[in-house]
């Protein structure tokens, strides 16, 4: 367990001065941003509306951040992804690491592990601002925490099967422009993978649209095929690496 | 297999009909520093990465500290440091930040970065980032990063690519003073014939995936036959003259060149000049390193072999 935490803080020790920090600090900061522009212009406008009038502000805020958030968290999380498997590739550092005693398994799992960590960054931090932007607009009722805490951890567990994916296929290619290519087709097909129920419970990206607690939603299947397909990428991505020839 | 640090048992190495690496028994004794010769695309890198357990063999093993890769990678990996090709360093980090993450997974002291830094001559530039160091710096830090630890085997892969003739120079002198200063045994691949006659005491040379030569530069030399070269008039009936005696004689540039038998110059000159043929030039001559290299590397038909010096 200690060579996992020596790995995984020299793992942040190359993280030092790259763009990885502020991408994970940024696309919350964009999204809650865009936001609360968004709502500060509209908020009458949008309360006014037939099917928007029995929501409370905090499920308003949520329904209209969720549009722009669930598109560009699993940006964020295919760039992460890319980006911090990429810094060995860059370099030629797979043969420089791998020639060192240490375990492949553990390697993996600390590269997924950089990559899951800085996108719990994400999602905390974009809870966080959905917060501060309820408190800024100064919304009638009270903290929906219920609410808030739901969609962090549904945010969570759809993370987790799209870090999962996306650590397999940046660790099979080499190229990072294919890898963040297969992450934007993803997430731009995302909304029509979502259309169908099988789909979206199949394909990682689709993951993320059911992130949105609401009765018409399947959140409980997005907790049972997210956890699923987590692991199951997650076990391949460590069994392709144990086995993947260094050039 | 005690007396060796390396040593391989038929290592093939096939991508798909392809066959890099072909049946290469590497026999390499402790504390020596061994050159692994041979042009571009010979199959030295290919071999050095399942020397590393980065690559897995089609057939074969492979033996370091007279254990198997296979089944001791960590314990043997702990042991060995290694620059395969190009050095690999993280450019937005300092040259002692990238020698901390070696320390810290091989769980060395800090003082072991120190001492590395001050042995390839980085000390001075411990706190620059490495994105703006030369080639030669990098290439040094590959070393370095080599160097950290309780290493007994060093694995280094054509260590002075790209480097300018200083460079080169002063990685050599580097290498030769490793296992003085440290007591390691050094494997060093090269295509650089002159590099390696400089500083290994053992080499192998490979062409085409096949081990072709290994043993001691001495060995090596000892290959050749000794030549007699002949310049007599007239030169055709002189070289039926000697053909006639059992000589294999060839005529190169108005020379004769005859592959010494059980004859010696002495006693071929007098046979000559009592027959009546004008000797005006007679020697022996040894075949040197170069051409003993190129005629088992093939020779010019490999053009990645270098064979004359760089300095």
């Amino acid at each position: 367990m200690r060579e996992f935490y020596q790995l995984l803080s020299y793992e942040f020790l190359k993280q030092k001065s790259s763009f990885i920090r502020p991408l994970a600090f940024l696309s919350p900061v964009l999204a809650g941003g865009l936001t609360y522009l968004h709502l500060l212009f509209r908020y009458d406008y949008l309360k006014g509306l037939e099917a928007n009038r029995a929501l409370s502000s905090w499920t308003l805020l949520t329904i209209q951040h969720h549009f722009l958030w669930m598109l560009l968290l699993p940006l964020t999380v295919t760039v992460l992804a890319s980006v911090i498997f990429y810094i060995e590739y860059s370099s030629n550092n797979w043969k420089n690491i791998l020639s060192l005693p240490v375990s492949r398994i553990k390697v993996y799992l600390t590269k997924w592990s950089g990559v899951y960590i800085s996108s719990i960054f994400t999602v905390c931090l974009n809870s966080v601002l959905m917060l501060i932007i309820g408190y800024l607009l100064g919304f009638p009722e009270p903290v929906d925490w219920k609410l808030l805490l739901q969609y962090t951890a549904y945010q969570l567990v759809a993370a987790f099967s799209l870090v999962s994916f996306q650590s397999f296929v940046s660790s099979v290619i080499k190229n990072p422009n294919v890898s963040l290519a297969i992450g934007f087709v993803g997430v731009s097909s995302c909304l029509f993978f979502a259309q169908s129920q099988k789909l979206a419970r199949l394909i990682p990206y689709a993951h993320m649209v059911l992130t949105l607690p609401d009765p018409t939603i399947d959140n409980a299947g997005l907790l049972r095929y997210g956890i699923a397909f987590g692991v199951i990428f997650l076990a391949i991505g460590v069994f392709s690496f144990k086995k993947k020839e260094i050039y | 297999m005690g007396d060796f640090i390396i040593e391989t048992k038929t290592l093939t190495k096939s991508f798909g009909k392809f066959t890099a690496v072909k049946d290469v028994n590497l026999r390499v004794p402790k504390r020596t520093i061994y050159g692994f010769l041979g042009p571009n695309g010979a199959g030295k890198s290919t071999t050095i990465r399942m020397l590393l357990d980065l690559i897995k063999p089609t057939c074969g093993k492979v033996f370091l500290f007279g254990k198997d890769i296979s089944k001791h990678r960590m314990e043997i990996l702990r042991k060995v440091g290694s620059l395969v090709e190009s050095p690999s360093y993280y450019g937005n980090l300092t040259a002692y930040e990238n020698l901390e993450i070696t320390r810290r997974i091989l769980q060395v002291d800090r003082k072991e970065i120190d001492k590395a830094l001050e042995i390839v001559n980085l000390s001075k530039w411990k706190n620059t980032k490495v994105k703006g160091f030369s080639l030669g710096m990098k290439q040094r830090l590959g070393i370095a990063q080599a160097l950290i630890g309780p290493r007994e085997l060093l694995i280094l892969d054509e260590p002075t690519n790209g480097l300018d003739p200083a460079g080169v120079r002063e990685i050599r002198n580097l290498i030769l003073s490793l296992p003085k200063i440290m007591g390691v045994t050094v494997f060093i691949s090269s295509h650089i014939l002159s590099e390696v006659e400089q500083i290994a005491d053992y080499v192998g040379i490979i062409r085409s995936g096949k081990l072709l030569f290994q043993g001691t530069l001495n060995e090596l030399k000892a290959r050749t036959g000794t030549e007699i070269v002949i310049k007599a008039r007239p030169l055709e009936k002189a070289q039926d003259f000697i053909r006639q005696k059992g000589l294999e004689v060839e005529n190169r540039e108005g020379k004769l060149y005859v592959s010494k038998g059980n004859i010696s110059a002495e006693e071929l000159n007098r046979a000559l000049v009592l027959n009546g043929f004008g000797v005006s030039h007679l020697r022996e001559s040894k075949k040197n390193l170069e051409e003993i290299f190129l005629e088992l590397t093939g020779g010019g038909r490999d053009a990645g072999i270098l064979s004359t010096s760089k300095l």
